[in-house]
This record gives C-alpha cells, structure tokens and sequence, in this order.
C-alpha cells in the first residue's frame, strides 16, 4: 500500500471513529505535513457531515392501515393454541388413542395416495401438485442439477419447471400452456430472490408485471419463460420454485447438497 | 424496541395475533420508506415498496430466523424490492428521478430544503452500489456489519464502497460549491 493510500484510509476510518491512538497520531503528523491531504481530508469530512445532515422522510399516513387491511385478510400465519397442543400431547400419551390414531394416519395416506395415482391431477380445482426434489452441487463445475423435473398437468394447464445454476446466477425455465392468469415464483431460504431478467418466447404473454421473485402474466396459450435470478444467499441451501395458475399452485421444493455428483 | 422484543412480537404474531404486527410496522416504515425512496426517488414507488415489504414479510414470518435481527431481514426485502424496481425502470422507461406526485404535505416538505436537496441529488447520481451503500450507512445509520448482511458483500466490500463515494462525492461538492456554511 502507498503513502498517500494508507493516509486515505486512515481518513476515511477517523471519519468512521475506527483509527487507534497511534494511527491517529500518525495521521495528524501527515496532515501537518501536507496542506493538500489536509484539504482532502476537509473534504471528506464536509461531505460526511452534509451527509448525516439529511434527515429522513415522514412516511405516508396510510401505509400502516394499508397493510394492516391486507393481512387482516389473510389467513394467520401460524394459528397455534398452546393449550390445544397440550391437550393433544396428553392424549398422544394414552396408548389406544396412540393406536387408533396410527391406523388413521395410514388409512388416510393409502386414500390420499390412491386418489392420486388413480386420478392422475383430473381432480376439480383447488388442486395442488407438491413435488419435492434435491438439488445436488457439484463443486467443481459449480452447477445445479435437479434429481426430479417438476412437470404438471390438469385439463386446463400443463407445464414444467426446471432450474439450473449458472455462475452467480439462476436460471429458471419454465414451460406453462394456460389459459389463466399465472404467477411464477422463486424463493430462496430466507427470501425472494432478485430477478435479473426475462426471457419469454411463444405466444405473446400479456400483462405482465415483476416484483422480488414473482412475476405475474396474464396470458392465453402456450409460452416458455427463461429468468435469470441473482443469487443472493451465500449459503443457499433450498428453493422453492412455484407456478401458481388461477386458485392452482405446483410447487418444487429443492434442497441444495452441499456436495455430491450430478446424476446422469 | 430492542431486537429480542421484535422476536417476542414475531413470536406473538406467529400464535395468531395478527394486530401485534402494527408495532413492526409503526417501528419499521419510517426506515424502510426512506430506503425505497432515496434507492428509487420516487415516492410513490416508495410507498408501495413499502407496503408490499411488510406484507411479504408477514406472509414470511415463518421463515424468519432468529438468529439474524429482524431489522436487518426486512431491510434486506426493501433495498431488493427497490433494486427491482430501479431495475425494471432501467428496462423500459429509464430511470426517472423526479418525483411526480399528487402529494403535497411530505414530498413537499422532503423537497424545500435546497441545501439538503442538493446533497441528495448528488447521492442519487451515485452508480447503484455506492448510492446504497451511502443510504444505508448515513440515513439509515447502520454499522458495516448490518449493511454487509443486508447486500450479502463482504465488509470490506462495504467500506471500500463507501470511501469512493466519500471521494465521488467530495469531488462533486467542490465542483458545486458547496460548503459547511450552507
């Protein structure tokens, strides 16, 4: 590091409040000695208190009562009664409830998992496709590959979803014919993730507009779609990639290995 | 407010009291208004940035992990719903850094100081990073540290980012004239 650079950085850390006793001793010497990093560093404070002048904005009224009506609508995030979950827990302990129980379970798994199989998604709306997949990452060529593709199909829509990594970034590719109104969602652990661009081919979609992570077409006919997301968490480790069509919503949920070769 | 109340209120609200959200955003949507502005200068992005971080950020109260703070975990949703916006803007119409709104009382206010507003210009011709490095640190007032988290850089990326805009911006002060006495 230069002279003139090690001073630089010892002005903007006294500006921070970061210089120890001896730095900043060293650096008033500099600044006795050389009238021209003396105006740099007056400079440099000028704009740090110009800065830390500028006050903040009072926000609109009616954000508050905006929101509050937007979630008030909403189904709890999390209804929970501690006393009910009490009241199960000793129940659960009594060993016949245990039993009839277990039988319930399993007879309402082979139902559920019969009227899948048997119907193959030809059920009425509301339905729900819940896929679930794991992303294996290969370290060495740094790229995403999906154990399972998420495909879809009902009368009215079909489609599929894949995802990828490339560099920093990841691609989605999507493949929806609908002739309803679509949300296309990534999310990541913690959050949505930032959308870099899109890339839509086929029929002409309409209408439509993008947010963190979502983008909402309006559209009749068959399209594909190709979105790029920045990669915004280091240590990513699950994303959840959603097309929700009309009151329908197919969602694949994938799990990052943190190591371990991509499949064939 | 400290952090563990936001995480007893968080808790609360995730047993089904939805009302116990309107402490979050009494305590949040000054901060969080005044990122999306100053990253979009628009203030009617702003406000519906604003809007949409806090729903969002309740539809995602469940994936909320304690062990970041709160405060740092919803300004992270703001400065990325702003990007986008800032983004799409740069896309289709460019981005418009003059306010136009119906509003009078506020914007009116945030516009009538002629000093500070030509402080704030001088931000917002920034490249992106250093603009919201800026924000953060001196209108937000929050440490490296928070800030690092927040953009997902490094710390060091952080302060490199923030000494060059000291340094664009001492430059575009001399070159504007303006001084301690204003």
């Amino acid at each position: 590091m230069s002279s003139d650079s090690k001073y630089m950085e010892f002005m903007q850390r006294r500006i921070d409040g970061e210089l120890n006793e001896t730095e900043s001793a060293e650096l008033d010497r500099y600044l006795q000695s050389n009238p021209a990093a003396q105006k740099t560093f007056k400079s440099l404070l000028l704009v740090s208190d110009k800065l830390a002048q500028v006050g903040q904005v009072e926000p609109p009224e009616d954000i508050r009562p905006k929101v509050l009506a937007t979630i008030q609508a909403k189904t709890p995030v999390h209804p929970r009664s501690e006393s009910y979950i009490t009241a199960l827990q000793m129940l659960w302990r009594r060993g016949g409830v245990r039993h009839a129980a277990s039988f319930a379970c399993g007879a309402l798994l082979g139902l559920i998992l019969f009227t899948l199989y048997s119907h193959d998604f030809t059920a009425s709306p509301p339905d729900k496709s819940l896929l679930t997949g794991t992303i294996l990452f290969n370290q060495d060529s740094a790229e995403f590959s999906l154990v399972n593709q998420a495909e879809f199909s009902l009368a009215t829509t079909e489609g599929e979803m894949r995802i990828k990594r490339s560099g920093n970034m990841i691609l989605a590719e999507i493949a929806v014919q609908s002739s309803h109104a679509s949300d296309l969602i990534l999310k990541s652990d913690s959050n949505y993730i930032t959308i870099l661009g899109l890339k839509q081919s086929g029929h002409p979609a309409t209408g439509i507009t993008m947010a963190s992570g979502r983008i909402h077409i309006t559209q009749q006919g068959q399209s594909n779609y190709s979105i790029a997301y920045r990669e915004i968490e280091p240590g990513l480790s699950k994303i959840d990639l959603a097309i929700y069509v009309d009151s329908l919503v197919f969602t694949k949920s994938m799990s990052i290995a943190n190591s371990g070769n991509v499949p064939d | 407010m400290s952090d563990a109340e936001d995480r007893k209120l968080i808790r609360t609200c995730l047993k089904g009291d939805k009302a116990i959200y309107e402490r979050l955003i009494e305590k949040y949507q000054k901060p969080l208004f005044n990122v999306a502005l100053r990253i979009t200068g628009d203030y009617e992005d702003a406000r519906d940035i604003t809007q949409t971080v806090f729903v969002n950020a309740y539809d995602r109260l469940r994936s909320y992990s304690p062990k970041f703070k709160f405060f740092s975990w919803i300004y992270r949703m703001a400065v990325n719903e702003s990007l986008n916006v800032v983004n799409r803007k740069k896309l289709t119409v460019g981005m418009d850094r003059e306010c136009v709104s119906g509003e009078s009382t506020p914007e009116d206010d945030f516009r009538s100081n002629q000093s500070r507003q030509r402080v704030e210009d001088a931000v917002g011709a920034l490249p992106l990073d250093y603009r919201v490095a800026v924000i953060l640190r001196y209108w937000i007032d929050l440490p490296y540290r928070d800030i690092a988290y927040i953009l997902d850089i490094q710390e060091k990326t952080v302060k490199s980012r923030l000494y060059t805009a000291r340094r664009m911006l001492a430059e575009v002060f001399v070159k504007q004239g303006i001084t301690t006495n204003e």
